[in-house]
């Protein structure tokens, strides 16, 4: 596939990779949109070069070091990336799980990342088990002028809700979703009471139905080794997969008429109306047969 | 493919004994994907492979009782295809159109059969004359017309759209043989072999042993010929 022409898609900060990987003198010869890029780092300064099909290197674009990973664009940004007041305070660790290539559209991805339904079926005895499968009330908004999608006042029963938990417990959650391809979770710490750990998804969107996900939590967990947090994450992630890889069509249908949807969506309703209104076409289902994901 | 595969005749999509209790068979037919299933009730189904919630393959499910559980969220649905349960919303009584799409199906002479169309009610199933077993499933990288046109060469008649019937000769001895072709797609299909049973029931292994192994030669002829006629 060529770089595509969606303005939308193009227009947005992309996490491409993580600081660490690339600091160490490590190039990462990627994809983004479509468009084979370079990623690298000049001394404190990461770099971003289109790769040109005959093996050139291309047209610079902006990149910045942000939350331990390296965002750029093609496009001409009108939001800056997302802000998390969190990584400045003190006691919190970052964890950098690594970049994970799913087969599946990006909206997909997101989608599945602010469902909760999913919990007792997917991470079954992990984040969710039946017979406790209600979905109970939440809120969902969208913020301004940030432009974000928020759900809050998210509750569900869960066996192992962390890698530091012992016993089920009722994780409380917040999402946001502070662009297409950009989401958040925040969620009831099981260590510090009152306190909430992030969990994030930079989703690199390499076509259509193809991503690198870069996954990271913030943490208050003191504890736990960060070999256990990586694969707590990573064994919820590769459950996620596959499903992921596995829907039909591959592109996330925009159309409400195309897939059923019922109170327990009401996020993913709203993010996609919030992509609807946008106007974005990348990795959407385009009934016409014109999505690559089809 | 139409004139061989009209999509409103039955076509055999695997062997019945394949498909127990509690089991989940992807099928493909025409390039479209299907979901074979039977409930502990011991009926079978053919579906769209697609959950009508969040596009989920429905391969992926699990049976729970005479119903389909898709693996996403778990919606629970009956033999009928409707939707029975919501586990994220337990008091929500699913609305009638919550139903996946569903394609006729019946089972006979050992096999599952279904359409892409609407057929005569009654599954046609292979020709009545011999009391047929089946013999064993195979895929076959070909077109579905390269199959057929490789057993037209050797004497076999078709007297049901995508069924071929010819005698063999086993050892001496002539073994009547049915062929269901499935049209998977474009350049793949399935055939499903079954042999008319001769004599007692402890030959029936011996049998399908034989005619088993005549079918993987078979398979393997008509794959070498498309592949060169592919590159010439
Ligand atoms: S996708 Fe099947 S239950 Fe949600
Ligand atoms: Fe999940």
């Amino acid at each position: 596939m060529t770089r595509t022409t969606d303005k939308v898609a193009l227009n947005e900060w992309q996490a491409v990779g993580t600081v660490e990987e690339i600091i160490s003198g490590k190039r990462r010869n990627t994809r983004l949109l479509g468009q084979d890029i370079i990623v690298e780092m000049d001394g404190e300064i990461p770099r971003m070069f289109e790769n040109n099909a005959n093996g050139g290197i291309g047209t610079e674009h902006p990149a910045q070091a942000l939350y331990g990973h390296i965002w750029t664009t093609l496009g001409t940004p009108v939001k800056a990336p997302l802000d998390m007041p969190e990584f400045k305070e003190d006691g919190r660790r970052l964890v950098v799980c690594g970049a994970l290539t799913v087969r599946a559209s990006a909206l997909r991805i997101v989608e599945n990342f602010l469902d909760m339904a999913h919990f007792p079926y997917v991470h079954t005895g992990i984040l969710g088990e039946e017979p406790i499968t209600a979905v109970n009330d939440y809120k969902i908004e969208i913020r301004e002028p940030e432009d974000e999608v928020w759900a809050t006042e998210c509750s569900f029963f869960q066996p192992q809700a962390a890698a530091s938990a012992d016993d089920g417990q009722v994780s409380q959650y917040m999402y946001r979703v502070s662009s297409p391809f950009v989401t958040v979770l925040y969620k009831t710490c099981p260590v510090v009471e009152g306190a909430w750990d992030l969990v994030g998804i930079f989703v690199q969107p390499k076509d259509e139905a193809e991503c690198d996900v870069h996954t990271f939590m913030l943490v208050l967990d003191e504890t736990s080794t960060m070999s256990d947090l990586v694969h707590f994450q990573q064994e919820i992630f590769l459950q996620d997969r596959s499903i992921l890889e596995n829907q039909i069509p591959p592109g996330l249908p925009l159309d409400p008429m195309d897939e059923i949807a019922i109170k327990a969506d009401g996020s993913s309703m709203l993010y996609r109306r919030w992509l609807r209104n946008k106007g974005l076409t990348f990795g959407t289902h385009r009934g016409d047969g014109s999505s690559q994901a089809a | 493919m139409a004139e061989h595969f009209p999509r409103d005749a039955w076509y055999a999509v695997g062997g019945a004994a394949m498909l127990a209790e509690g089991e989940i068979m992807p099928v493909k037919l025409f390039g479209k994907e299907r979901v074979a299933w039977r409930g502990d009730d011991g009926e079978s189904h053919v579906w769209h492979n697609r959950c009508i919630h969040r596009g989920m393959r429905l391969q992926f499910g699990f049976v729970d009782g005479d119903r389909l559980a898709c693996r996403y969220h778990g919606w629970r649905f009956g033999g009928d295809a409707q939707c029975k349960k919501i586990p994220a919303q337990p008091t929500l009584a699913p609305p009638d159109d919550f139903r996946i799409p569903v394609f006729q199906s019946a089972e006979k002479n050992g096999l599952v059969w279904t359409t892409a169309g609407t057929p005569g009610a009654n599954v046609t199933g292979l020709p009545d004359s011999e009391n047929f077993v089946f013999c064993r499933s195979l895929a076959v990288h070909a077109p579905p017309d390269a199959v057929v046109e490789h057993f037209g060469n050797m004497d076999a008649s078709i007297t049901t759209p995508g069924i071929l019937s010819a005698i063999l000769n086993i050892e001496g001895a002539d073994v009547p043989v049915a062929v269901a072709i499935q049209p998977v797609s474009a350049d793949k299909s399935q055939i499903h072999v079954t042999a008319g049973q001769a004599g007692a029931e402890n030959a029936i292994q011996p049998l399908r042993l034989r005619v088993s192994a005549w079918a993987r030669r078979l398979r393997d002829t008509i794959e070498n010929q498309t592949e060169k006629e592919d590159s010439e």
